[in-house]
């Protein structure tokens, strides 16, 4: 290529790569904010504090937590930390703040991890 | 095009481009975030299943549970109702009433925050978005008094429970 068809190209090659750049970061906020951890705290809380006040003891409720694991993992948080149930209340934790939702069934809930499901089991309270 | 080009055609076109790309990613952003931010409203789903919880607590195969009517009948232990919960500044509430016979039977089971009976009265004929949302049912039932008759139980429940941070 010659000088004068490098001037032409120049402007054409940043302008193209600006445009990229410009709408690729755009496609990546978006990506990020669809599938933040903030978004998935609050689904989570609301949707355990619902089955929760729903289920009838004793009722044993398996999650697929594979995501909501690999989200924590991203951001350093141990596997035990990552839900808490107590209280009357499903917290959710992904490192950047959290989230936390109340239920209002009088229930002996407990939980535990069985590879990336979260089992809950809910039982009656023993007087 | 953009810079490198000397004619003023093109400079001004470059101006307008730059100006398209800040209204599109301006507005994309904001359309995100506010998407985003919004919180997803399960009230009506969670007075949805308060009542289920409590009609199928008290109604046993279309028959009102007997205790039910007795003036010591503590809805709380016998439909596994944290009282706690239902208490001062609850962001539930509920309110059970049995009718029959033409009279009131049983009157003002209920629990949470008062406030909400009214809000519940004011959101129907309003587009209240804080207000609680409430389910209002009336619901047949069987009761034994000297045989078995058939009366009325009205429910109504409000939620107005809202996502907390993590250790509220």
């Amino acid at each position: 290529m010659n000088k004068r068809g490098i001037n032409v190209a120049f402007p054409v090659v940043i302008f193209l790569t600006l445009n990229i750049v410009f709408f690729g970061g755009l496609l990546i906020f978006v990506n990020q904010a669809s599938t933040g951890a903030l978004v998935y705290g609050e689904a989570y809380a609301k949707e355990i504090a619902l089955l929760i006040d729903y289920s009838k003891p004793p009722m044993q409720i398996v999650i697929d937590f594979q995501e909501v694991l690999e989200l924590a993992s991203e951001n350093n948080v141990e596997r035990e930390d990552v839900v808490r149930i107590e209280n009357n209340r499903v917290a959710i934790n992904f490192g950047k703040g959290g989230s936390g939702f109340e239920y209002f069934s009088d229930y002996d809930v407990d939980f535990y991890f069985d590879g990336d499901s979260l089992v809950i089991n809910i039982n009656e309270r023993e007087v | 095009m953009l810079w490198g080009s000397k004619k003023g055609g093109e400079k001004i076109f470059s101006i307008w481009w730059l100006f398209v790309l800040g209204i599109v990613g301006v507005g994309i952003v904001g359309g995100v975030m506010v998407f985003y931010s919004s919180e997803i409203d399960v009230r009506e789903i969670e007075s949805d299943v308060m009542f289920n919880r409590i009609s199928e607590c008290l109604i046993d195969n279309g028959f009102l549970i007997e205790e039910v009517l007795t003036e010591r009948f503590d809805i709380f232990g016998f439909c596994d109702l944290d009282s706690e919960v239902f208490g001062k500044g609850s962001s539930f509430y509920f309110n059970v009433s049995v009718f029959g016979d033409g009279k009131l039977l049983r009157k003002n089971i209920l629990g949470g925050d008062f406030s909400f009976e009214k809000d519940c009265l004011v959101a129907e004929d309003v587009v209240a978005e804080n207000y609680p949302k409430c389910k209002i049912v009336v619901l047949p039932v069987l009761y034994y008094e000297s045989g078995v008759k058939s009366g009325e139980m009205k429910v109504m429940t409000a939620s107005n429970n809202k996502l907390g941070g993590l250790n509220e």
